[in-house]
């Protein structure tokens, strides 16, 4: 016979807290909105057990009020917790900062790029074994010639086409002319000058482009309208040599190889470090994919176009406001 | 004592059978005088200059003993080297052509000069003519003489290098006629023995033709055989030979084109010629300012290349200041290059150090800044 047994109050008594166990975690999930979270319905099981362990006879309504306050106390920052995360992660916004024209044109853009950096190198440097190999793997001069002028027609047609897009699309036009250089790129520099210094505790705030982006746009168009205009001389032999002396085409040659291997080194250890192996974006930002930023990216990287952003938004929803009150 | 003794018999017993052996090698020479004798029964008479032989050719079968004389075989015998003529007289028997092989192989016993050289003759243009049974085909003696046969490095021997080009000029007339007067041909006839003849770029027993890849005068081997001289600082100092022409090749897209495989791209020879080779300043020479268009306008390779097309000049070095703005567009770039990377590798430096070191250094500037200000207040 068992202690429980012999008092049948006792053995009611179980059956009550189990029965109230189970009550409990259901009104308290609902109360707290608990929800799906693993974490969180732990807590509240191991509190609605400690508190029923605590129970002290008396009145049960009293009782369950008590236990039920000591749950509310033990879970409720854990809760809310949960629910801020939540919701922050809800309301992370994403701002697209990059269309789809301007990816198409870069995605084109790095694998000709990619192309003709493998099958034009190895022109400038046939001792280096890795070239050589390459060379081998493409199958010869002849076919990387005509890998580098396919590749070439990319370039081409990828800049033909930036063109258009900055002259006949109006947000083509807008960035460029965000892109000119001005007064405050110089105050950027010398800002992130002091702050990798430490002599200021604050990185410079960037509007839609930075120093970094202007540079490295500018790069890009001189870098194109050298490589086209002097590869143009190199391909076309038929018109290079019937008309122009041999030293046109020394120097086109000569440009087109240090250009080619300066455009390399910047790509290689510029934009991989910008993209791929700075510590924020390793191992490489998929901005180039999707065109979009976090507004906490936004915030660390181009504040004032955020700014911007928010203020133009602003404006307009009071101006939707407005017309609809009228 | 015993066996000091035994030592010297054997010794007198040695020297005494060299002495034998060397009395029985002289022996021939008696033997070889009567062989002359009978041989030049018939072919030491003037009429046998001009004879009918068994397939019914008319050939010069006289042999003038003081031709024999002066040869490297002068104590041989005839039969030496036409072993297969047993009698005498031997009328409608035709002989078979002399093989030198016969004495002239790697270890031979008579102490014949050896060489490989009969080893790579057979695996040359040459030797596989001779093997595949063409009448023409040259064999040793076609070459080095046969009765005149003299040491290579005589100034009599057919190939020495004033007559090698004759030599082989026996079968290839045109080439031979193209070469003597071309730029090489003529520094010979001016003594200058280091100017190149057929085999300073064709080789010698293992001349291979122009197509075999393995030629030294196959599409992308003739750089590497014109390198002999004209990238030889002595010769280029000694006959004033135009400098860091293979090197400024070398650098070309031809040449680069060449190395990875191009069958097509120019080599030396497309632009200079090969046997008749002539100094730019000739006005017949192919690299002529006045012929420079048509021979880069070359219907294979740049058909259409104009008059202005000749200006300027052909081999270029970049690194060189004679070469006028292609030397300074390559020297910007250096230092323009040079620059750039250093001040992007410096920001990234920057960059980095200001992640790794960050917060610290931010709070310390930070205090530093307003220090500063304090200061200039």
């Amino acid at each position: 016979m068992t202690p429980a047994e012999s008092r049948p109050e006792l053995v009611s008594v179980k059956n009550f807290l189990r029965q109230a166990r189970v009550e409990l975690e259901h009104e308290m999930r609902n109360e707290l909105g608990v929800g799906s979270n693993r974490e969180l319905r732990h807590e509240l099981r191991a509190s609605i057990d400690a508190a029923l362990d605590n129970w002290q006879d008396g009145n049960l309504a009293a009782g369950l009020e008590q236990v039920r306050a000591q749950v509310r106390a033990a879970v409720l920052p854990l809760a809310e917790e949960v629910k801020r995360r939540a919701e922050e992660k809800r309301e992370e916004r994403q701002f697209q900062r990059i269309n789809l024209s301007v990816r198409l044109q870069h995605g084109i853009m790095a694998i000709s790029v990619i192309a003709l950096i493998f099958t034009g190198l190895p022109l400038k440097f046939p001792d280096i074994p890795f070239f050589v190999w390459v060379m081998h793997f493409l199958g010869g001069i002849d076919n990387s010639t005509y890998i580098h002028r396919v590749a070439a027609c990319g370039l081409i047609a990828v800049s033909l086409w930036h063109l258009v897009y900055i002259i006949f699309f109006r947000e083509g036009r807008r960035d460029f002319l965000r892109m000119i250089p001005n007064f405050k790129d110089v105050k950027d520099f010398t800002q992130m000058m002091s702050f990798y210094f430490g002599r200021s505790a604050d990185k410079p705030k960037f509007a839609r482009f930075s120093y970094v982006e202007k540079f490295d746009y500018w790069a890009v168009y001189w870098g194109c309208i050298i490589m086209i205009g002097t590869g143009a001389l190199l391909w076309s032999t038929a018109v290079t040599f019937a008309w122009f002396p041999k030293y046109v085409y020394d120097i086109a040659k000569e440009v087109h190889s240090d250009e080619a291997l300066l455009a390399t080194l910047a790509i290689v250890i510029w934009h991989f470090y910008n993209v791929h192996f700075n510590p924020s974006r390793f191992p490489g930002s998929m901005v180039w994919y999707h065109g979009k930023l976090t507004e906490e990216q936004m915030r660390d990287e181009h504040p004032l176009e955020l700014e911007e952003i928010l203020a133009r938004e602003a404006a307009e929803e009071r101006k939707a406001a407005g017309e609809g009150e009228s | 004592m015993k066996r000091n003794r035994l030592n010297a018999i054997l010794g007198l017993l040695f020297l005494g059978g060299a002495a034998l052996m060397l009395t029985v090698g002289e022996s021939p020479g008696t033997a070889q005088e009567t062989v002359l004798k009978n041989c030049a029964i018939c072919h030491g008479k003037q009429s046998y200059r001009r004879v009918v032989t068994a397939t019914g050719e008319v050939a010069d079968l006289y042999v003038d003993d003081k031709v024999l004389a002066g040869s490297v075989h002068h104590n041989r015998s005839c039969s030496d080297c036409h072993a297969d003529i047993q009698t005498v007289p031997h009328e409608g028997y035709v002989p078979k052509p002399v093989d030198c092989t016969r004495c002239h192989y790697l270890g031979n016993p008579v102490g014949a000069p050896q060489s490989e050289g009969y080893e790579v003759f057979r695996q040359s243009a040459h030797g596989k003519a001779l093997a595949a049974g063409k009448e023409k085909a040259p064999r040793c003696q076609d070459c080095h003489g046969s009765h005149n046969i003299r040491h290579i490095k005589s100034p009599d021997s057919p190939l020495s290098p004033r007559s090698v080009g004759h030599t082989c000029g026996s079968c290839h007339r045109d080439e031979y006629n193209a070469w003597s007067g071309s730029e090489h041909g003529l520094a010979l006839v001016k003594g200058e023995v280091e100017a190149p003849t057929c085999i300073n770029c064709h080789g010698e027993h293992g001349i291979l033709s122009p197509d075999d890849p393995n030629s030294t005068v196959a599409h992308g081997n003739v750089p590497d055989s014109c390198a002999h001289c004209h990238d030889e600082k002595e010769i280029i100092a000694k006959f004033d030979v135009p400098a860091e022409r293979v090197e400024t090749f070398e650098r070309s897209f031809h040449a680069i084109a060449i190395r990875f495989g191009s069958k097509v791209a120019a080599n030396c020879a497309s632009c200079h010629g090969y046997h008749d080779i002539l100094h730019s300043s000739n006005p017949l020479s192919r690299v002529n300012v006045a012929n420079v268009p048509s021979t880069c306008g070359q219907a294979d390779c740049h058909p259409g290349a104009g008059v202005n097309f000749s200006i300027g000049k052909v081999h270029v070095n970049p690194e060189d200041q004679e070469s006028g703005l292609v030397f300074y567009i390559s020297s910007f770039f250096k230092y323009f290059t040079a620059a750039v990377i250093f001040g992007l590798v410096f920001h990234i430096v920057l960059d980095l150090g200001r992640r790794v070191l960050g917060p610290r250094r931010a709070k310390n500037g930070a205090d530093k800044t307003e220090g500063s200000n304090d200061d200039a207040r």
